[in-house]
């Protein structure tokens, strides 16, 4: 109701159409009920087809193995056939209601009532038929009070999201109650229907004559006018239990009963609460540890993880990415839409591996920035038809310049040394298939495409991959020509028989018109893999000579999701349960498309796999060279992480008085304060042998800025999925990022020379903070990038780390990871070092030289020269 | 009176001729749609998956539209049968509702009416987020606060 009001007020002219519809049914009752029937019936039609997934999960349901605790259904119930049944009580209502009304009117305005100017009353018949339809509606209300029995699960009114005390003990009955009451209501109803003039009692009287076989023929059975009093008082009684059980009763309770007794009366449904969202959010499985700082680490230790330092990110997208586009776009139809976290293993030398966690970018071609002067219908869709190569960039070191270091780089793709070479491939890395392919091209026609520009020229090429419809014929250029609105199609002279038209080319469309049950993660990566392509492909025609290797898949993290899990919290999300339980790959030169099964415990996963039985396969069938590739989806990781900031609280005190409420904390990121993002990072757990990809985010009280917890999601092999959960003790303060980020800010030094850089033409913008956890320690990286105000081509300018009470800037991360842990600060880049806590009173024009004693080392000089090699 | 059925004869077959052209047009318009739709879910290798879709939407829709139209129709059917035709009442009596209040309560019914026939698409269950794709991105940008939202008003 509330839809329909605020719609009228956006656009008032509705409301005329309204009146206008309603006299017309006035004036001319019988046609234009006729022409309502077919659109109404039209209309049924189209939205109940549009609700086809619902039906279709109906059919096949599979059990959750789990019920739930007031009716005591499995959750399958809740999640396949309740939308069903919801749907279907939508439509009965809806089809008898209009139906009512629609007779109603036509035998209120039948007899020419209206220019006679009196109704006089309805006919028996006419009654009859009233009292039918009006009988079926209340059947069908019946039906309705019954499903609102289920949806109390769902109902918000109490402390937490679920059915509570009040609801099971006033609302549930009171549904009970009305459904039953309109069940025979309805009864009594279509009792008059069909037998009219016959009361319920004569007719027993009369089975009872008939019964004691007194006649030698059927006796005669009495009948006299129908009497309304039943039925009045049974709509009173319906009536008022609406009004009192439905709207009164439960206000009361909820204020009488519950609430001066709220947390004895609501444990157990705090209880149900809590268990229910954190299946539903599968954080049951996170494993929950203490973390204790003991801040005992040397450099031996930071040698020992050797490989969490070379990891740690200083680049992160948004310099990357403008870095790209000013060094790497090479020509303005070319655009890198977005730079992608992956780690890859190098292989030294030596055949060790070494894996670096890197940023991918993709180098896509974007139709739009074509100049408009050569917007032309063959260009648009014969020669700019795809983009070429990606870059990878180290995400931890810098090029002297302070620009980003590039493992491979340029339209040459060149890499930075022999052991890219060997590790990553590059093969011809078209992209015919990416996220900013929006147009339809054809390909092998007699128009070579545009492949690559080389100096001044361009590299021209044909596409030799299998995607592609054949549009060699008339009748198949005509379909099409019409299908897609493009007559040029029928007369452009460039096809040839072999020609074939690319279209849906754009991932995500692509993806989600194949699968459209699926929810899909914002954000898509790129992989550059060397699989054997027989592999990934599952037609068997896949077999084609390879004389154009191609290395680039996208891989897109897919959900299922439903709003019906039973007392689960949605919090802020349209959904309350969710899994991880696909992952796709898309070939980017192909276009081939596969779906993988991530989490084959998933119920709603399997009931698509019974209903769509050859679209899924088994994750193990994923390439190896693909499956190092897989992460943790961040989308995922941020609901989950964002319910358990709430939902770690099991117990039902703590959760009722919001003990332990924890929140992100935030970070001032470019000038602007932000919420710190998960972020993934390669690191050794405290509990594991060897590092690892995983996925972090650090938690902090809601009032406070100490952290609190931080949540850890691994990517690699067989420890993929599992979650550890590393909790700080309570009476221990653990430095937050916004009081870290305080303390880099109002330190004299470095204070004084962000604001120097700050000045006319510059800006000195802080990056992501990143809390690395290393033995059982914790260290804090903020990078600092410099750039012009104009022209931006960011460079990293100098690294910040702080450990415990110290904070070290230096030019790179080695050299403030040496002023902190090390003893003797490199003589070329004097970093800027502050011992925190000791001799607050410091002037801060003078060098700290003196609080480098209280260090103990004479000799460390903890030099903190206002550092002078600007 | 003969040229009048005869011209009316005409104007139907003219009916009859542009309804059959303009159905066709719309099967040809469908079927071309969903042919050059097969063939691309074919070469992607999901063609299975499109019949399916294509099975339930059709047999949904058709299910549905074919039941309320029967339902519909068979009312309206039946009050053709069983209306007044003409009224056997005294003109003086006060029996019955008058003018001002038969017609307040037939535009009453008719705007009940008009309000369904133009907002039933928008009334439907707002339970529609089981498994829907959505275009954007999957989840919404965290807000931070832990409030839960309700969908019952």
């Amino acid at each position: 109701m509330q839809v329909l009001l605020s719609q009228l007020a956006a656009a008032p002219w509705q409301g005329v159409l309204l009146l206008v519809v309603a006299v017309g049914f006035v004036i001319l009752p019988q046609l234009l009920s006729a022409i309502a029937a077919v659109l109404m019936s039209l209309g049924f039609g189209l939205v109940m087809s549009g609700q086809w997934l619902k039906f279709l999960t109906a059919l096949r349901p599979t059990l959750f193995a789990q019920a739930d605790p007031v009716f005591q259904r499995d959750i399958s119930f809740y999640i396949f056939r309740l939308p069903v049944a919801e749907l279907l009580e939508f439509w009965l209502a809806g089809l008898l209601f209009f139906s009512l009304i629609m007779v109603t009117l036509i035998y209120l305005l039948s007899g020419k009532s209206l220019s006679q100017g009196r109704f006089y009353r309805f006919l028996p018949v006419q009654q009859r038929h009233l009292y039918g339809l009006a009988g079926s509606l209340l059947l069908a209300t019946s039906f309705g009070h019954w499903l609102t029995r289920y949806q109390l699960l769902y109902f918000t009114q109490g402390v937490t999201y679920g059915a509570s005390y009040t609801s099971v003990h006033v609302n549930l009955p009171v549904n009970t109650g009305l459904s039953l009451l309109a069940f025979s209501l309805a009864l009594v109803m279509l009792w008059r229907t069909i037998f009219w003039s016959v009361s319920f009692g004569s007719l027993l009287e009369w089975l009872t004559e008939v019964g004691h076989h007194r006649h030698a023929y059927l006796p005669p059975i009495s009948k006299h006018p129908p009497t309304l009093r039943l039925l009045f008082w049974g709509l009173s009684v319906y009536g008022l239990l609406v009004l009192l059980g439905g709207i009164i009763a439960p206000v009361v309770v909820q204020r009488l009963v519950v609430q001066p007794n709220e947390l004895a009366r609501e444990r157990p449904y705090i209880e149900r609460s809590i268990a229910f969202t954190r299946s539903a959010f599968d954080l049951d499985n996170i494993q929950v540890e203490f973390f204790e700082p003991d801040y005992a680490l040397t450099l031996q230790d930071l040698e020992q993880n050797s490989q969490t330092i070379n990891n740690i990110r200083v680049w992160d997208t948004r310099p990357l990415l403008e870095s790209n586009r000013q060094l790497q776009q090479i020509r303005l139809y070319y655009e890198f839409l977005d730079a992608d976290v992956d780690r890859y293993s190098l292989i030294r030398d030596d055949g060790t591996i070494d894996r670096r966690q890197v940023l991918i970018s993709a180098r896509e071609l974007n139709y739009e920035q074509v100049p408009t002067e050569a917007k032309t219908w063959v260009n648009e869709h014969l020669i700019y038809t795809h983009g070429y190569g990606f870059t990878i960039s180290p995400v931890n070191t810098a090029a002297d310049s302070g620009l980003p270091d590039y493992f491979i780089q340029d339209i040459a793709h060149v890499p930075s040394s022999e052991v890219v070479r060997r590790s990553i491939p590059v093969g011809e890395p078209r992209i015919y298939f990416g996220e900013l392919t929006d147009t339809y091209v054809m390909t092998r026609t007699r128009v070579e495409e545009l492949d690559y520009p080389s100096g001044s020229d361009n590299v021209y090429n044909t596409y030799g991959g299998r995607a592609g419809i054949t549009i060699g014929s008339w009748w198949q250029r005509l379909l099409f020509a019409k299908h897609l609105n493009d007559w040029q199609m029928l007369f452009t002279a460039d096809f040839t028989p072999d020609t074939r038209l690319l279209f849906r080319r754009n991932i995500k469309e692509r993806i989600e018109t194949i699968a459209p049950f699926l929810r899909f993660d914002a954000d898509p990566y790129l992989v550059v893999a060397d699989v054997d392509q027989t592999d990934i492909e599952k037609a068997p025609e896949a077999v084609i000579k390879r004389d154009e290797p191609n290395y680039l898949y996208w891989i897109i993290d897919a959900y299922t999701t439903s709003a019906r899990y039973p007392y689960s919290d949605p919090g802020s999300y349209d959904f309350n349960y969710i899994r991880n339980s696909v992952k796709i790959v898309v070939d980017a030169y192909h276009g081939s498309v596969n779906f993988y099964v991530a989490d084959a415990t998933d119920p709603i996963i399997q009931t698509w796999g019974k209903l769509f039985p050859n679209m899924f396969q088994s994750l193990d069938d994923l390439p190896p060279a693909l499956r190092e590739h897989i992460r943790y989806p961040q989308d995922f990781y941020q609901v989950q992480s964002d319910q358990l900031m709430t939902y770690h609280m099991t117990d039902p005190q703590v959760f009722y008085n919001r003990e332990d409420q924890w929140r992100a904390p935030s970070e001032i990121y470019a000038k602007e304060s932000q919420v710190v993002e998960p972020y993934y990072l390669i690191m050794r757990l405290p509990a594991q042998e060897s590092a690892e990809f995983i996925l972090l985010r650090p938690f902090t009280p809601a009032q406070r800025n100490n952290l609190v917890a931080w949540l850890a999601a691994s990517s690699d092999g067989d420890r993929y999925g599992q979650m550890l959960l590393y909790r700080f003790p309570k009476q221990e303060l653990v430095f937050g990022p916004e009081q870290i980020e305080a303390r880099i800010n109002q330190d004299p030094q470095i204070s004084q020379r962000i604001s120097l850089w700050d000045t006319q033409g510059s800006r000195a913008n802080q990056g992501n903070l990143l809390v690395i956890p290393i033995e059982q320690s914790l260290l804090y990286v903020e990078p600092l990038y410099l750039e012009a105000e104009q022209n931006r081509l960011p460079i990293l300018a100098r690294v910040i780390v702080v450990y415990q009470n110290r904070i070290a800037m230096a030019a790179t991360l080695e050299q403030s990871l040496e002023a902190v842990f090390g003893q003797n600060p490199p003589p070329s880049a004097p970093p800027i070092l502050r011992e925190l806590g000791e001799n607050p009173a410091t002037d801060e024009l003078t060098p700290l030289i003196d609080s480098a004693g209280a260090d103990g080392g004479a000799d460390t000089g903890t030099v903190a020269a206002p550092d002078s090699e600007l | 009176m003969l040229r009048d059925r005869k011209v009316s004869r005409r104007q139907v077959s003219y009916l009859k001729w542009a309804t059959l052209m303009l159905t066709t047009f719309l099967v040809f318009n469908i079927a071309m749609f969903f042919w050059a739709e097969g063939l691309w879910f074919q070469e992607v290798d999901y063609l299975s998956v499109f019949w399916l879709r294509l099975k339930t939407q059709i047999s949904l829709g058709l299910f549905f539209c074919l039941t309320s139209l029967g339902v519909l129709g068979g009312n309206l059917w039946l009050t053709q049968k069983w209306a007044y035709v003409k009224v056997e009442g005294d003109r003086r009596s006060r029996q019955g509702i008058g003018l001002r209040w038969l017609l307040l309560i037939g535009l009453g019914l008719g705007l009940l009416m008009a309000v369904q026939l133009l907002y039933q698409g928008k009334l439907r269950p707002v339970t529609g987020s089981q498994v829907t794709p959505s275009t954007t991105a999957a989840c919404p940008p965290p807000s931070g606060s832990n409030q839960t939202q309700c969908r019952y008003c």
